[in-house]
C-alpha cells in the first residue's frame, strides 16, 4: 500500500514539474471514471467500458494461448524424451524465442490476410515457448527410479507416458503454462496496437492517437492488474499440483 | 533338489575400462533365501539390476528357469534400495499399479482387494490413503514390500532393502521379514552390507568381494536353526559360527588401501585371472 502511495505521489510529482504533458492522478480518475464504473458498456465499437475491452482482449489470448499449450506439450514431450530431437531442434527454438511479436504479426498477416487470426498466431506462436521449454525440463528429469519401476513392470509405451512420464513431469509443464500465459498477455497489447481491434491494447493506441492520455494510464493500470491476477491464479494452480505431486 | 530357478554363469559388467563384477557364480533355487553381502561400492545394485533386466551383461549368461533373462519380467520382482513409489499415488495405488499389470485378467474390485490384502500383511492397512511423503521411511519400505510381494513374483529381488533405514526401523523390518518369510516361504534374493542381517535372515550367504572386478566366494550355508528370534540369537554357538564364517571372508576380500596391499592384490588377481581366463582389471 506504501509503494502505491510512493508512486502516486511521484506521478503527482512529475505532472508539475517535468512531465507537462502527463495528466495528473486526478484528472485521469476524473477521465475514466465512467469506464469504470460502467465496465461493460458498449458506446461505440472503440468505445466501450473497460472490462469489456479487457474480455474481447482475454477472448483473444485464451484462443492463442490454447493453440500454444495444445502444440508446445506434445512438442515438449519429443524434445525432452529425444535426445536426437532436441540436438536438432534446440538451436532452432532458441532462435526462435527471443522474436518480437512485433516481428510475428505482419507475417501473420501475410498468412492469413485477417486481423483476427493474424492475432491468434502472433499470440500462439510467442506464447509457446515456455511450455514447450519446461516440458522437455521435465521430462528430461524424470527420476531414473521411477522409470524404473515403468520398466519392471513392463509398461506399454503408452502406460508409460500417461502412469509415469505426464504425472512426474506435471509440475515443470504447469510452471510452463504459467510462463506462457504471462507472455500471451504481453503480446495481446502489441498485436491490438498493430490490429486495431477492440481490446485493450487497441483502445489504448486509439487513445494516444486521440490525444485522451488519461486513458493511456487507464489502460496501463488494467494491463497490469489483469496479467497480475492472470499469474496469481496460476500460481494457485501450479502450487496445488506442487502439493499433489511432491 | 532340481534345476536353479536362477542362475548366473561367467557373469562380468563393466563400465568404461572400469570392471565392476567378473566371473561372477551363483545359483538360487527355489523356496530358498540367498542374502549376498558385500561392500558398499562392490557392484551389488549393478547385479541386482542385470537379474532383474534393467541392464545386459557384458560376458557371461544369466538364467531364469533355464531360459536367458532378456529384460524385465514380472516373475522378478525387484524392490529398490530408495523403495521408487510414485509420489503422486496414494500408498493402496502404488501397489495396485503392479497387482494391475501382473493379474491383467482381475476386475477393478479384485485388484483392490489384493493390493490391501498385501498392505496389511505388511501392517499398513490403516495408511491405505496415504501418499509416500505422508509415510516414514520404514513405512515406504513396507508399500514396496507390499507391492512385491502383491506381484506374487516367482522370485523377489531385494537390492538393500533397509539400507536407507535408521537402525531401530531396520531391525523391526527384519524382524517383519523373518515373519513373513515364515508364512510366505518365497524364493528371495536379497543384497545387503549388513553381515548379522544376513545372517539373522538367510538360508545361505553368498560374499562379495570388494570391488573393481568384485566376485563372489564360496556360499556359505547358515545353519542358524528357525524360526528365528534376534533376542536368542546370541545364545545359538551355529549362529556365531555362521557370522565368523563370514566376516571371514569378507575381511580376507576387502579393500586394500596401502600400497603393498595394492601391488600383492595386482599380483594375485593376475594369477586369479589367468587362471580363470578373464580379462584382468
Amino acid at each position: 500500500m506504501f509503494g502505491f502511495l510512493c508512486v502516486l505521489g511521484l506521478w503527482q510529482i512529475s505532472c508539475h514539474t517535468w512531465a507537462q504533458n502527463l495528466p495528473t492522478p486526478a484528472k485521469t480518475w476524473e477521465m475514466s471514471r465512467l469506464y469504470i464504473t460502467d465496465p461493460f458498456a458498449k458506446r461505440g465499437e472503440m468505445d466501450q467500458g473497460i472490462l469489456r475491452f479487457t474480455w474481447n482482449s482475454l477472448v483473444l489470448v485464451t484462443k492463442g494461448y490454447l493453440i500454444a499449450l495444445l502444440i508446445g506439450t506434445p512438442l515438449g514431450f519429443i524434445l525432452g524424451s529425444s535426445r536426437g530431437f532436441a540436438k536438432t531442434f534446440d538451436p532452432l527454438i532458441q532462435m526462435l524465442k527471443p522474436i518480437s511479436p512485433l516481428a510475428w504479426l505482419p507475417l501473420g498477416l501475410v498468412l492469413f490476410q485477417k486481423t483476427t487470426p493474424s492475432a491468434i498466431f502472433t499470440i500462439a506462436i510467442c506464447s509457446m515457448w515456455p511450455t514447450v521449454l519446461n516440458t522437455a525440463i521435465g521430462v528430461r528429469n524424470v527420476p531414473q527410479d521411477y522409470l524404473n519401476v515403468g520398466r519392471v513392470l513392463r509398461f506399454s509405451r503408452k502406460k508409460m507416458l500417461f502412469k509415469i512420464l505426464l504425472p512426474a513431469a506435471l509440475p515443470y509443464m504447469f510452471t510452463g503454462y504459467r510462463l506462457s500465459l504471462g507472455i500471451a498477455w504481453l503480446v495481446i497489447v502489441a498485436a491490438e496496437m498493430l490490429t486495431g481491434a477492440p481490446g485493450i491494447g487497441g483502445f489504448l493506441w486509439q487513445e494516444y492517437n486521440s490525444l485522451i492520455y488519461e486513458h493511456i494510464i487507464l489502460s496501463i493500470i488494467t494491463i497490469g492488474l489483469i496479467g497480475f491476477l492472470l499469474d496469481w491464479m496460476m500460481q494457485a494452480v501450479e502450487r496445488r499440483m506442487g502439493a499433489a505431486l511432491s | 533338489m532340481s534345476a536353479p530357478m536362477l542362475e548366473l554363469r561367467g557373469v562380468g559388467k563393466s563400465y568404461g575400462s572400469r570392471a565392476v563384477l567378473r566371473d561372477v557364480n551363483l545359483h538360487i533355487f527355489e523356496g530358498e533365501f540367498v542374502c549376498a553381502v558385500g561392500y558398499s561400492g562392490s557392484g551389488k545394485t549393478t547385479l541386482m539390476n542385470m537379474i532383474a533386466g534393467l541392464l545386459a551383461p557384458d560376458k557371461g549368461e544369466l538364467l531364469f528357469d533355464g531360459t536367458p533373462i532378456q529384460g524385465p519380467s514380472l516373475n522378478r520382482a525387484l524392490i529398490f534400495q530408495n523403495y521408487s513409489l510414485l509420489p503422486w499415488l496414494s500408498a493402496q495405488r502404488n501397489v495396485e499399479l503392479a497387482v494391475r499389470e501382473r493379474f491383467p485378467e482381475l476386475s477393478s474390485a479384485e485388484v483392490r482387494e489384493h493390493a490391501r490384502r498385501y498392505l496389511q500383511k505388511v501392517k499398513l492397512g490403516h495408511a491405505l490413503d496415504r501418499r509416500p511423503t505422508e509415510l516414514s521411511g520404514g513405512m515406504r519400505q513396507r508399500v514396496s514390500l507390499a507391492r512385491g510381494l502383491a506381484m506374487e513374483p516367482q522370485i523377489l529381488l531385494l537390492d538393500e532393502p533397509l539400507g536407507a533405514l535408521d537402525a531401530l526401523t531396520r531391525a523391526e523390518l527384519q524382524d517383519e521379514f523373518v515373519r513373513l518369510q515364515e508364512q510366505e516361504h518365497r524364493t528371495i534374493l536379497m543384497i545387503t552390507n549388513d553381515v548379522d542381517e544376513a545372517v539373522l535372515l538367510a538360508d545361505r550367504i553368498v560374499p562379495l568381494s570388494a570391488g573393481p572386478g568384485a566376485t563372489f566366494g564360496a556360499s556359505i550355508p547358515i545353519t542358524t536353526s528357525r524360526p528365528r528370534d534376534r533376542r536368542k540369537l546370541n545364545d545359538d554357538p551355529c549362529y556365531h559360527h555362521d557370522r565368523k564364517a563370514v566376516l571371514r571372508y569378507l575381511l580376507a576380500h576387502g579393500p586394500q588401501d596401502t600400497a603393498r596391499a595394492a601391488s600383492r592384490r595386482q599380483q594375485r588377481s593376475a594369477v586369479m585371472s589367468s587362471a580363470l581366463e578373464v580379462t584382468p582389471v
